[in-house]
Order: C-alpha cells, then sequence, then structure tokens
C-alpha cells in the first residue's frame, strides 16, 4: 500500500514538483525522529526505564539498541499490547484489552515466526523447546535475550548449554565447538555476503556463471540458521561440514575478484601520480613560457 | 636523413610554414580561462573514444545471439579488454560533459553572434551527432536495458502524424528492436557518424581559425587583428594554450581511469525481449528529454521539443541584438539560465521516476512523473 506525502491536485501538480524534493528531505528526517520521540514520551518509558523506579531494569535503554525498534519501527505494543499513552499501570496495561505482561514461550513463538517462520518451526520441533513443562521458559528470548535482542555468540550458548547439561560431559564439550565453529561460519558468510555484493555489481571481475554459483553456495547459510534451530547435533554438524565446503568454493572465487581488483586500485595511485608528475612538468613549462 | 630524403621529394618546409603560422596563430586575451579549453579536450577525447572504440571492434560481435556474449568476454578475457570498454563507456559521458560545456561558453561569450553564425550551426550539429553517437551505443552491448532503452526511444517518433510509423520502422529496420535494428545501430555508430564527424569537425575548426575567437567587444569597437593580439596580451596557440588543453586531458584521462576502476559501468543482464524491467531508463544525457515527453501527450510533446531544438539551431538570426557585452544581453542571458536549469530539474525528475530511494531511514517511491510516494512496510 502506498501512502501520499504530499496531497496535490492535477492543477498543482508541476508547479509544486519543483519543490518536492526538498520539502521531502525534510519531511523524511522529521519523520523518523517523531517515533523515537513518541516512545521516549510514553508512558512505558516513563515507569520501565527507571525514572520511577531506580532499582529497575532500564528497559528502554536496551531496547532502543535493539535492531527491531531501529530497523523495523517495532515499538512496546507490538510484543505487549498495552496503550502507550497510558500514564498508569491500568490505563497503560491492565485496562488494555490485549495487554500482555510476559508473553509465554508459546506466543513468542508464534509472533517471532511472522517473520522468522522456518527458524521458528524448527525450533518449536525440538526438543529442547519444552513451554508446557517449564512455565519460566521463554522460547526464543532465552538465546537472544529480551528488550535488546541480539545474535548468540558462542559464549551465550555455552552459558545456555551448562545451564541443564553437566560440565565435562561430551555433548557439551562437543556443543560448545560447535557453537564456536557456527560463530565462525557465521562470520565468514557474513564476509561474503558483503564481497559478493561489492563484486557483482558489474562484470569486469565475476562472470554471471561465478556470481550465479556464489548466489547458490550462500544460500546454504539460511538452511544453516534452521538446523542449528533445531538443536539437533547431528544434522547441525552435517549442515556444518556442507557450509564449509561451499564457504571455501565461494572464498576462492572472491578473492580472485578481490585481488584483481585490488590491483586495479592501486593502479589507480600509480596514474594520478604520474598525471601530477605530467601536469607540474606541463603548468612550469607554460609559467616559464608566460615570464 | 629521414627529412633530407623527403626534402629531395616534397616542398618540406612550404609544409612545416604552414604548420608552425597555424599553430602559432595568437588567441584574443579574453581567450585564456578553462572555458576556451572545452573544445580543444573535447577533441582529444574524441580521438581517444575512436581508437578504444576500434580495440573493442577487434573482439565485438554485432548479432543479437553473440553481442552480449563477446562484450563480456571483452572484459573478462581480452587483455586490459574491461579497461577499454570502460574507457569506451565513460569517455562517451566525458565527451557529452565536454561539447556541452563548450556549447554553454559560446553562448555565454557571444561566440555565436556575426560573423560566427555560421560555426554555431555547425557546431549545434556536432552536438547532435556526439548525441547520436550515445544513442547508437547504447544498444550495443545488447543488454536489458539497452534493449528496452530502445524499445522506448524508437516508439516515440510514431507518434508523429503521418511519417511517424515510417521514421520509428526506418530506425529500427522493421516492426521490433531485433537483429537489423542492432546491423542498422552498429553501422551507423562505427561509419556514417564517424564520417560525419571527419567532414564537420575540419570545417568547425578552419572556421573558428578563419574568424578567430570572439573578443565580446562593445558596438563600434572593433576587434584587435591578429598582428596585434600578441602585444596587447594574446597568447599563441601552440606551445602556451595548447599546454593549457594538454593539463585538463591529462587530469581528464586520470579521472577517467578512476572511475572505470571504482564505478565501472555495468554490463547487466542479456537482453529478453520477453522480460520487460522495471524503471527503463535512457542514459543520463537524454533523461531530460525522456522526462519531458511523460508530461504532454508525445505529439505535443515531440513538436514542442522540435520547436525548442529549431530555435536554438537558428539562436544566432534569432538573437537580433548585436551587443557581445554580457551586461546589455540580459534577456537572452535569463532565458539561457532558465532553459538550463529546466533541464538539469527534467533530468533529476527522470533520474528519479520509477524508483525508489531511502532518505533518512525512509523508502520513498518517485511514480512515472517523478512525484514522490512513502512507501508504507
Amino acid at each position: 500500500m502506498r501512502k501520499r506525502v504530499f496531497p496535490s491536485t492535477p492543477n498543482l501538480k508541476f508547479l509544486i514538483l519543483n519543490f518536492q524534493f526538498l520539502i521531502l528531505l525534510s519531511s523524511a528526517f522529521c519523520q523518523s525522529f517523531e517515533l523515537k520521540e513518541k516512545v521516549e514520551n510514553s508512558g512505558c518509558v516513563e515507569c520501565h526505564n527507571g525514572k520511577f523506579y531506580p532499582e529497575g531494569e532500564k528497559i528502554y535503554d536496551k531496547f532502543k539498541n535493539d535492531i527491531h525498534f531501529q530497523k523495523y519501527e517495532m515499538i512496546c505494543t507490538d510484543c505487549h499490547g498495552g496503550n502507550l499513552d497510558g500514564r498508569d499501570e491500568f490505563s497503560g496495561m491492565y485496562d488494555a484489552p490485549d495487554w500482555e505482561s510476559s508473553p509465554t514461550a508459546d506466543k513468542v513463538s508464534e509472533f517471532c515466526g511472522r517473520c522468522h517462520k522456518e527458524i521458528s518451526d524448527n525450533f518449536d520441533l525440538s526438543i529442547h523447546f519444552a513451554p508446557s513443562q517449564n512455565k519460566k521458559f521463554k522460547g526464543c528470548l532465552e538465546c537472544h535475550g529480551v528488550h535488546g535482542i541480539q545474535k548468540p555468540t558462542s559464549m551465550i550458548l555455552e552459558n545456555k548449554c551448562q545451564k541443564c547439561h553437566a560440565e565435562g560431559i561430551a555433548e557439551v564439550d562437543y556443543g560448545k565447538n560447535l557453537a564456536r565453529l557456527l560463530e565462525e561460519t557465521q562470520n565468514d558468510f557474513a564476509t561474503l555476503e558483503k564481497d559478493l555484493v561489492y563484486l557483482q555489481d558489474e562484470k569486469t571481475l565475476l562472470t554471471q556463471t561465478e556470481i550465479d554459483l556464489a548466489k547458490e553456495n550462500l544460500r546454504v547459510k539460511k538452511y544453516l540458521v534452521q538446523n542449528l534451530h533445531s538443536l539437533e547435533l547431528d544434522l547441525v554438524n552435517k549442515g556444518l561440514d556442507s557450509a564449509k565446503t561451499k564457504i571455501a568454493q565461494t572464498k576462492k572465487i572472491l578473492e580472485k575478484a578481490k585481488s584483481t581488483q585490488s590491483q586495479r586500485e592501486n593502479f589507480v595511485w600509480i596514474v594520478w601520480f604520474l598525471t601530477f608528475g605530467i601536469v607540474l612538468l606541463l603548468g612550469l613549462k607554460l609559467k616559464r613560457l608566460k615570464n | 636523413m629521414l627529412r633530407t630524403w623527403l626534402e629531395e621529394r616534397f616542398e618540406i618546409e612550404k609544409f612545416t610554414n604552414f604548420l608552425k603560422k597555424h599553430l602559432e596563430k595568437p588567441q584574443p586575451p579574453n581567450a585564456k580561462g578553462i572555458g576556451y579549453t572545452f573544445g580543444g579536450v573535447a577533441i582529444a577525447f574524441l580521438l581517444l573514444q575512436i581508437f578504444t572504440g576500434i580495440i573493442l571492434l577487434f573482439h565485438y560481435k554485432p548479432t543479437v545471439s553473440e553481442a552480449f556474449d563477446s562484450l563480456q568476454k571483452i572484459m573478462l578475457e581480452v587483455p586490459f579488454g574491461w579497461l577499454f570498454r570502460q574507457f569506451h563507456s565513460w569517455g562517451a559521458t566525458f565527451i557529452v560533459v565536454l561539447v556541452l560545456l563548450h556549447f554553454l561558453k559560446v553562448f555565454w561569450t557571444s561566440g555565436y553572434k556575426k560573423p560566427r553564425e555560421v560555426n554555431w550551426l555547425i557546431g549545434f550539429a556536432l552536438l547532435l551527432i556526439i548525441l547520436a553517437f550515445g544513442f547508437t551505443g547504447y544498444l550495443l552491448p545488447w543488454n536489458q536495458t539497452a534493449f528496452w532503452g530502445t524499445v522506448v526511444a524508437t516508439e516515440v517518433p510514431s507518434s508523429i502524424p503521418f511519417v511517424g510509423e515510417f521514421i520509428a520502422n526506418f530506425l529500427r529496420g522493421g516492426e521490433m528492436v531485433n537483429d537489423s535494428t542492432l546491423s542498422r545501430f552498429f553501422v551507423i555508430h562505427i561509419i556514417l557518424l564517424p564520417l560525419a564527424l571527419l567532414l564537420l569537425i575540419p570545417i568547425h575548426i578552419f572556421l573558428m581559425r578563419y574568424f578567430g575567437i570572439s573578443q565580446g567587444k562593445k558596438i563600434g569597437e572593433s576587434e584587435i587583428p591578429e598582428s596585434e593580439l600578441l602585444a596587447k596580451g594574446g597568447e599563441k596557440f601552440y606551445p602556451n594554450h595548447f599546454l593549457k588543453e594538454s593539463i585538463f586531458f591529462y587530469l581528464g584521462l586520470a579521472l577517467l581511469f578512476t572511475l572505470a576502476v571504482y564505478f565501472p559501468i555495468e554490463l547487466g543482464e542479456k537482453a529478453n525481449p520477453f522480460e520487460t524491467p522495471l524503471g527503463i531508463k535512457p542514459e543520463w544525457y537524454f533523461l531530460p528529454i525522456f522526462q519531458f515527453l511523460k508530461y504532454f501527450p508525445e505529439s505535443v510533446g515531440l513538436f514542442i521539443l522540435g520547436l525548442v531544438t529549431f530555435v536554438i539551431f537558428l539562436l544566432p538570426l534569432l538573437d537580433k541584438n548585436p551587443e557581445k557585452q554580457n551586461s546589455k544581453r540580459k534577456l537572452i542571458l535569463t532565458l539561457g539560465i532558465i532553459f538550463v536549469f529546466c533541464v538539469i530539474l527534467l533530468g533529476i525528475l527522470g533520474y528519479c521516476s520509477e524508483s525508489t530511494f531511502t532518505i533518512f531511514g525512509r523508502s520513498y517511491h518517485f511514480d512515472i512523473l517523478g512525484i514522490p510516494y512513502e512507501v508504507s512496510k
């Protein structure tokens, strides 16, 4: 659905055309601040960011760095319901019909699954997803955190495993290694994706076949993340092996292209150096002629 | 030894004296600025364009099935092929910019007024030839943007009453853009247009040398004769002016290389007549015309465009004011500035139209007329 930024009639259209670009820039600038200001002035932040309960957790301080707020403009009411304009616990929370103080694991999974469906489905089927047996279990939020959602590091995963599995048990050690390997693989994928975006735009460095192969290889990341959320070690391990092969293959393709590009970029400096030399000589000659 | 050999057979002295006389012909004192180097630098880049074009011709295959692949081969397999292709693509932009700047400089300095009217007409024809080079060269890579850009562009003349269909079919070599169009554009690009350039550029230069550079004198004040130019602050074309042009050419060459490496022009996807891509756009220098035609019914738009082109072409005959000093030609200068402003504005609107841009974290879609809409998530 598209929303008009500026209302205009056909007669006015041409006249305001010239000014629209400038107005648009300022409007876009203002709107991005509007939402932030709205949340910061809400009853939620007033109470839950330590103003009235200084000893309480500063939730907004964590949430304002969350990618879901920064990039996708999700706010308190998207998960908890309630009323952003409410100034006390009744109008803000308890009296609101869709109020959800602490969503259960089921609800969290359903909510996250709206955007991360395959991942959420895999996790729901895993042995570790057991909301009915443990009321305190927070589902996705267990590893990804609450109000400051992030990708879990290998350290976070290690601690999570050790909550239930004793230290020294082969399964936990294996899990620890796997977590580290996964983190490395994820980083490799991130670097390769960035490189591919940079290199594929024009075709002086990579052929279409190479681009297609690299893209196909990088698609494995999606399945690796999905497999990881099944928390089945065999499955994760298998996925990891396949990912490593694909990464090595993609790296080889991209490294070759990157090295060619880097040689060309170095040559640009030589060209400018030579040009300045020539220009300096010609300039001096011109000056001598004038004198 | 070679000189002696030549002197025994030809009147070398006569030739060298003739060359020396013309190379050392003085420039008037007002022609010392950067603006007076645009024309010369444009010719230097044209020569470079011919050189890179010939290199590309060694490997390019002008058929629908092979054009794209041959260009891909040039960019990936031929030694320095990528550089020649990028120089040729970016070089086209450089030449258009330089020729437009030269054109504006001539307008600003009254260079089109008596006795230089004919040279303005030839210069304008050269500008149209340069644009035609861009138009025909755009199709040659046979990629999606080139193919569909040409489909749209060759459809435009068909709205001209009576002869429109004939012109469109003549341009395409049939009802559709296909092999015949590619062959036609290829021949126009590498034979007809270079021939026209080879004919007109020498005449343009000859007339420029014959009449000399406009000195922007007041009415009643005669121009400084050639024999007194050096004494009154002028300078020789060679080596003084030539050195200045060389400096700008070398700087341009380094810039061209930098753009070729850091901002290479994409080859894109191979043309697919069954899949229309979104937001088909022509080269940047056709964007103002492309956008202008959207605001009017096609035949009306073409009529206005034709009229504007005709007025610019006949400017020396229409502008009866003999004054060459800018303080006394305010009306024509104001009209010129408004025209340039409108062209730039239309170019920006054309660039933005049918595209989505993210500005300060919000996405905006610019519709076909260039009007922005916020895209809700």
